[in-house]
């Protein structure tokens, strides 16, 4: 199997140590003849502000990798370090820790909550903290302007467009000001334009928030916007 | 393998828990249901037979009275049998005959007086008589051809025979006679009740009979019966009357026979009469007919209330069911969407649907019936149903496997609607809505009609051709209004929900706004939970407040009904002996009081026309209120209230020594020379507990008569009134030639002289009456300080004097005069007494209300009762609702010591002692029907608690709160099932919702609580509408569905039985339940909430 990868270098990368690492990380699903080896020795550096594009075909691990990266996942061997923090080894009270206050996630399927309104979503986030409401307000308010839907704050997602979704979610994923943004395929769900808009978007605020970004994808434009491109194939990182 | 069933089995694998989780709802559903359906089909088929089986023999037995007048006895035996059998039908039955004789004369001095005697065969039982002496009869004649006889223990005493002598009888009307031997002698054991085919209702003598054909002219002692053997009275004129009884064995029958003998019971006297032919003449006696359909009254109305909490359960059920459906279905949608993206047509989709529908329902079907029969199986092996005789029999019944066949098709339809939406059709959202539009509606207008009937009507039960029936829309009235109460409640859910919204925008936090908008903004949700809470809430609450009613209702109806703790009735002995025997019951015991009533019915009207009216007049002691029961709201102080006429107390009265036998007297009724007629005189004698009791004897005008009385072997006696009856049939002339002429009516001086009044006791032994004017007795105190004396004629009083002489060596003189008048053209008769107490104008009374439907009487006007054959002036105090043990009717309510006197100076007869009531504590209660047991006294004796046992546990009544307390807690427990399926639907439907939560930072805890914070609000807001709407409904339908046992509207009016606390209380617990399973179901689900949920496209 050949590993190929495009790199370039990121803003912070030689300042900091990697935001992320991920040693030698296998992960399987099942067991026996029905066993799926979702992830097998993966190992990445991601250096902060860094925006890495994980691609490759569907099935080859990268929700996986970015599950276990976000601590949604656990893996079966190896160990995942994001901001110092070995997530592999966190409990539950340090995972809910980590992605309230270190990582972020974009879903392909935006995953917004439908009965709440854009600007309720955006707050989610912020809810957690218990920030207060004031501030919340103003801050929903900023990242709604930022992503383009301050007019929009009231409606639901139903009433909202794919591109407008995912806008939403990508403003609740800055609520926060994560150090790392985890897409995973952003744009899968999006016309061309619209997921180029989206692009451009996630591009923009990684540089304006200086967050470091893993996105999963397939879409050209955004391999482009990357400043670092991973290649996942069966389950087997093949160009780092 | 056909790809439909190889879906399902792939589903069976690999979605058993919600499989597993549907198909347990159903059961569960379904299974209650059908034990309601068991507990209805044992109370048609256990219950009426039990309850039958454990009816008094006196109320089912079918007595024939058959005058067989000497004609040959076998023949009239046959025919009576033979009618009897046909009346009986398949119903098996025990037989009992008894036959007595004609009269046999017995040797005397005065050949047209001699005694007479009558011979019985009759069931030697011991509760009948007892051998005293001797042996039975054991064939008709000994080797001498001599009537084996066994007497009367009395009447060999008197007679002075022995066992072994032989007694020369002849029949009546004839001069040949036959021999009898002595073979032993008996005495009566049984109470007198039992006696009631005896000439001398097993009195054994009666020293006054009228010799046969005198007409009373010539008097006469009978005995009997003396016992023979019954081939003593084979052949011909040797039986008078035979009694046939037959007691069918009831609960040993099927119901078609019941319902066979029911049927012929209605034509039993003609067909009776027919089988007996023109030879013989009889009657049928029975009440049996009245018993079944009595009977079938309570079971008519059981059935009624079983099937108005079975079809409240039913839609508990079916609504759980339903959200149980929308479990599945949300499981389905994505599965639906796969495959049609694959190319299954809608038609394919569908079909999937109905066959998984099928093979749940199918399954549930073949489940729950015999689950039901085991949980009936349990319910019956103890408590109130097994002591009723219910048991579950081998098999499912038929009504059972049907309820739960309609339960497995509700469940089918159930699941198969919402997926037939989601498995192709496009409209299914907007057709839901005006389904759900229209419904509401509907359920309105159906649950507001059923209401309107059910007022209107005023009870389930309608009127049918074979009595009252159930009506179905009455029955399924609750369960209507139930669903429309809660449609309307689901409306409650978003104002209390936009509230909370806007509560929720201004929170800090994430968990409780989160839920708050759930329920806000997803109305399907809260609909569910909303629906399945309130339906079952209400389904809870309506059971407890109708059990609650029912039993108050029930306890009260017997209460007022009773209207003491203690009653004897039906009391066959004499007023002072029972008396003494009640007295005795009560002494020493704490709290316990008795008092004999007047309990009867008699002929009312306006003053001085009593027509074809008739009430039920109850006169108890006023002046203790406390003793009486029925009223536990309305205490009975304020219906005595002014009862006992305002007159001064009453003296004291001739006392008697307390063992007096005989009262000895020379009596006579002077008028003036030339007055011709006949004269009564009597003296009436008073014990402690107030009875009357009066000795009458007839004589002649102006001729002095040797008078004995003999008195009771009780307490202490008094003499407090002395009477003379007096009708004169020719006025001497110079009177009469005045009244005559002038047309106006002159005086006729009158006199009652008592003489050598004076007492024998028992010690004397003075057997007979004769026997006492020889001893030597205690003279009487003839103080007469404060009675008062009067003639009292044509509904006048005129005064009188009343004198007492000190005793002379013999006895005591008494002597009352007056004058009487004398019109020659309306010759009245006339009464001189003297009573101890100064007599009332009138008796107050008490009426209850329903009198105005028949006459106009108002406080303060006159009515007239009818009592004892004598007309008694009344005056209405009040018109009250109820009168104590008199609950239905038009009733009179009266001081009985008041209503006694008056009856006496009516001229009736004052002894008026239909019952005894006891007012004691439950402790008390049993020691005093222990005490009158050991008395024999023949009474039926009943107590107020014993009467409330069973109107609670009879095998036919108990089924109603069996149904209730069933269907209270299976609310309770399907409230928990559909509220952990519309949780476990709900979360289904978010889980990936709540996984992105996760990943966005909300912890477990955090989503768990909001999962619960969002059930309990909604279950909050269904238990509070439900609440509400149990009570709305209990108060408005609980009391119309109370019935009486024969399905009348029960009196006293039911009220409703709701206790707030209480209702709280177990709404709250199941609140806390209902949160319980909300809280479980998050904790299992949301664990499963991870990583691996966000994966698209993993559904497991």
């Amino acid at each position: 199997m050949t590993a190929t990868s495009t790199a370039r270098p990121g803003p912070d990368q030689a300042a900091d140590g990697p935001l992320v690492l991920v040693e030698h990380v296998d992960r399987t699903y099942g067991s026996g003849h029905a066993a799926v080896h979702a992830l097998q020795d993966v190992s990445l550096e991601v250096a902060p502000g860094e925006l890495v594009a994980l691609v490759g075909r569907s099935g080859s691990g990268k929700t996986t990798l970015l599950n276990t990266i976000g601590g949604l996942d656990r893996p079966d061997a190896g160990r995942v370090v994001v901001a110092g923090r070995e997530v592999s080894s966190l409990d539950e009270k340090g995972l809910v820790s980590l992605r309230r206050d270190v990582v972020a996630f974009v879903f392909q399927t935006f995953g917004l909550v439908p009965v709440l309104t854009a600007a309720e979503n955006v707050g989610v986030p912020l809810r957690m903290l218990r920030t207060p409401v004031a501030q919340r307000e103003a801050r929903v308010q900023l990242l709604l302007d930022l992503v383009g839907l301050g007019p929009h704050a009231q409606q639901r997602p139903g009433q909202l467009s794919g591109g407008q979704q995912q806008r939403v979610a990508i403003a609740r994923a800055l609520a926060n000001s994560p150090r790392l943004l985890i897409a995973d395929e952003p744009t899968g769900q999006l016309d061309s334009e619209t997921g180029r808009a989206v692009m451009a978007l996630i591009r923009a605020v990684v540089e304006a928030e200086g967050m470091t970004a893993i996105v999963s994808t397939h879409d050209p434009v955004m391999v482009a916007l990357a400043d670092r491109v991973v290649h996942l194939a069966d389950g087997r990182l093949v160009d780092a | 393998m056909p790809w439909r069933p190889r879906v399902l089995r792939g589903r069976l694998r690999d979605q058993a828990p919600v499989v597993l989780v549907v198909a347990l709802v159903a059961v569960t559903a379904t299974t209650l249901v059908g034990v309601l359906a068991g507990l209805l089909h044992l109370a048609q088929t256990d219950a009426v037979p039990a309850a039958l089986g454990q009816l008094a023999p006196e109320r089912v037995r079918l007595e024939a009275t058959v005058r067989v007048d000497g004609e040959d006895t076998d023949t009239a035996l046959s025919a009576t049998r033979d009618g009897l059998a046909r009346l009986t039908g398949d119903v098996p039955t025990t037989e009992e005959t008894w036959l007595t004789s004609p009269l046999y004369a017995l040797p005397a001095e005065v050949p047209a007086q001699p005694h007479l005697v009558y011979l019985s065969a009759l069931p030697h039982t011991d509760d009948l008589v007892e051998l005293v002496d001797g042996r039975w009869p054991q064939r008709a004649t000994d080797d001498a051809g001599r009537v084996e006889v066994n007497v009367p223990a009395l009447a060999a005493r008197e007679l002075g025979w022995q066992v072994g002598d032989q007694v020369d009888a002849r029949p009546w009307g004839t001069a040949a006679y036959g021999a009898w031997v002595v073979v032993g002698t008996h005495e009566r054991t049984g109470p007198r009740s039992s006696w009631s085919r005896d000439r001398l209702l097993g009195g054994v003598v009666d020293r006054g009979f009228s010799v046969p054909g005198t007409i009373g002219r010539e008097r006469t002692t009978l005995w009997g019966p003396a016992l023979v053997d019954a081939d003593a009275l084979r052949g011909t004129e040797r039986v008078h009357t035979a009694y046939v009884t037959v007691l069918p064995a009831l609960g040993d029958a099927s119901s078609e026979a019941v319902a066979a003998l029911r049927a012929q019971v209605r034509d039993g006297a003609a067909i009776l009469s027919e089988t007996l032919g023109a030879q013989f003449s009889g009657r049928l006696r029975t009440d049996v007919g009245a018993t079944i359909d009595a009977t079938w009254r309570e079971l008519v109305v059981t059935r009624a209330g079983v099937m108005t909490t079975g079809i409240l359960l039913a839609t508990l059920a079916a609504t759980v069911m339903l959200l149980a459906a929308r479990l599945l279905a949300e499981r389905r949608a994505t599965e639906s969407e796969l495959l049609a993206a694959r190319g299954a047509s809608p038609g394919q989709l569908r079909s999937v649907v109905v066959l998984e529908a099928a093979a749940l329902a199918g399954g549930t079907w073949l489940v729950a019936p015999w689950l039901g029969r085991a949980v009936l199986d349990a319910m019956t092996r103890s408590g109130a149903l097994a002591d009723a005789g219910y048991r579950v029999g081998a098999g499912v019944p038929a009504g059972v496997l049907l309820s739960c066949a309609v339960m497995a098709v509700v469940l089918a339809v159930a699941l198969c609607v919402p997926a037939w939406h989601t498995a192709g059709s496009s409209t299914g959202t907007s057709h839901a809505g005006l389904l759900r539009a229209g419904g509401d509606v509907a359920l309105l207008a159906l649950g507001g009609l059923a209401m309107w009937r059910l007022v209107v009507h005023g009870s389930p039960l309608v009127g049918g051709a074979d009595g009252p029936q159930a009506d179905p829309v009455l029955v399924a009235g609750p369960a209507l209004v139930t669903l429309a109460a809660a449609t309307v409640s689901l409306r409650l859910v978003a104002p209390v929900a936009r509230v909370a919204d806007v509560l929720a925008g201004r929170a800090r936090s994430l968990v409780v706004p989160l839920a708050a908008w759930q329920v806000a903004r997803r109305s399907s949700v809260a609909s569910g939970t909303v629906l399945v809470v309130v339906v079952a809430v209400v389904a809870g609450t309506f059971s407890a407040a109708f059990a609650g009613t029912w039993r108050t209702s029930q306890l009260a109806q017997v209460d007022l009904a009773t209207g003491t703790d203690l009653r004897l009735d039906d009391i066959a002995d004499a007023p002072l002996t029972v008396s003494a025997a009640a007295a005795a019951a009560v002494a020493g015991l704490p709290g316990a009081h008795g008092q004999p009533v007047v309990d009867r019915v008699v002929g009312i009207g306006r003053r001085g026309n009593v027509g074809g009216l008739s009430a039920r007049v109850v006169a108890v002691d006023v002046t203790r209120p406390q003793d009486l029961r029925g009223a536990p709201d309305r205490p009975w102080h304020g219906a005595l209230a002014g009862l006992a006429p305002d007159v001064p107390a009453a003296a004291a009265g001739l006392p008697l020594p307390v063992d007096t036998q005989w009262l000895v007297l020379d009596a006579e009724v002077d008028v003036p020379e030339g007055t011709e007629g006949r004269a009564s005189v009597s003296l009436t004698v008073e014990d402690d507990q107030g009875v009357l009791t009066t000795f009458r004897s007839g004589m002649p005008l102006r001729q002095s008569l040797a008078l004995e009385h003999e008195m009771p072997a009780v307490g202490p006696l008094r003499v407090v009134a002395v009477s003379a009856d007096v009708v004169v049939e020719a006025a001497p002339p110079e009177i009469a030639e005045v009244s005559y002429q002038r047309g106006i009516r002159q005086p006729l001086p009158l006199t009652l002289t008592l003489t050598d009044l004076r007492t024998v006791p028992r010690s004397a032994g003075a057997v007979r009456g004769a026997d006492a004017h020889t001893v030597e007795g205690t003279p009487v105190t003839p103080a007469t300080a404060g009675w008062d004396a009067a003639v009292l004629q044509d509904g006048a009083s005129v005064g009188a004097t009343a004198e007492g002489t000190p005793a002379d060596a013999r006895g005591a003189t008494l002597r009352l005069a007056g004058e009487m008048w004398i019109d020659v053209y309306r010759m009245m008769p006339a009464r001189l007494t003297a009573r101890a107490w100064t007599p009332a104008d009138h008796v107050p009374v008490a009426v209850t209300r329903s009198i105005l439907d028949d006459i106009d009487v108002y406080p303060g006007q006159a009515l007239t009762l009818a009592v004892d054959g004598v007309a008694v002036d009344a005056r209405v105090e009040r018109l009250v609702e109820h009168v104590p043990g008199a609950p239905r009717g038009v009733a009179v309510l009266a001081d009985r010591t008041t209503l006694a006197r008056a009856v006496l100076d009516a001229g009736g007869d004052p002894s008026l002692v239909d019952a005894w009531w006891v007012a004691a504590p439950d402790p008390a209660t049993a020691t005093v029907v222990q005490r009158l047991a050991e008395a024999h006294t023949d009474a039926d004796v009943s107590t107020r608690a014993g009467l409330r046992q069973a109107a609670l546990t009879g095998p036919v009544g108990v089924a109603v709160p069996a149904a209730l307390s069933l269907v209270a807690g299976s609310a309770a427990l399907l409230l928990l099932v559909g509220t952990g399926a519309v949780a476990a639907a709900a979360l289904r439907a978010r889980r990936l919702e709540l996984a992105r939560l996760q990943a966005l930072g909300a912890s477990r805890p955090g989503l768990v609580g909001g999962l619960l914070a969002e059930g309990a609000l909604l279950v909050v807001v269904g238990a509070a509408a439900g609440l509400a709407a149990g009570y709305g409904l209990s108060a408005v339908v609980a009391p119309l569905l109370t019935m009486s046992p024969d399905g009348r509207t029960p009196v006293p009016a039911p009220w409703l039985v709701w206790g707030w606390g209480a209702q709280t209380l177990r709404t709250l617990a199941v609140v806390l339940g209902a949160c319980g399973v909300v809280a479980l179901v998050a904790l299992v689900g949301v664990r499963r909430t991870s990583g691996a949920a966000l994966r698209m496209g993993d559904d497991r």
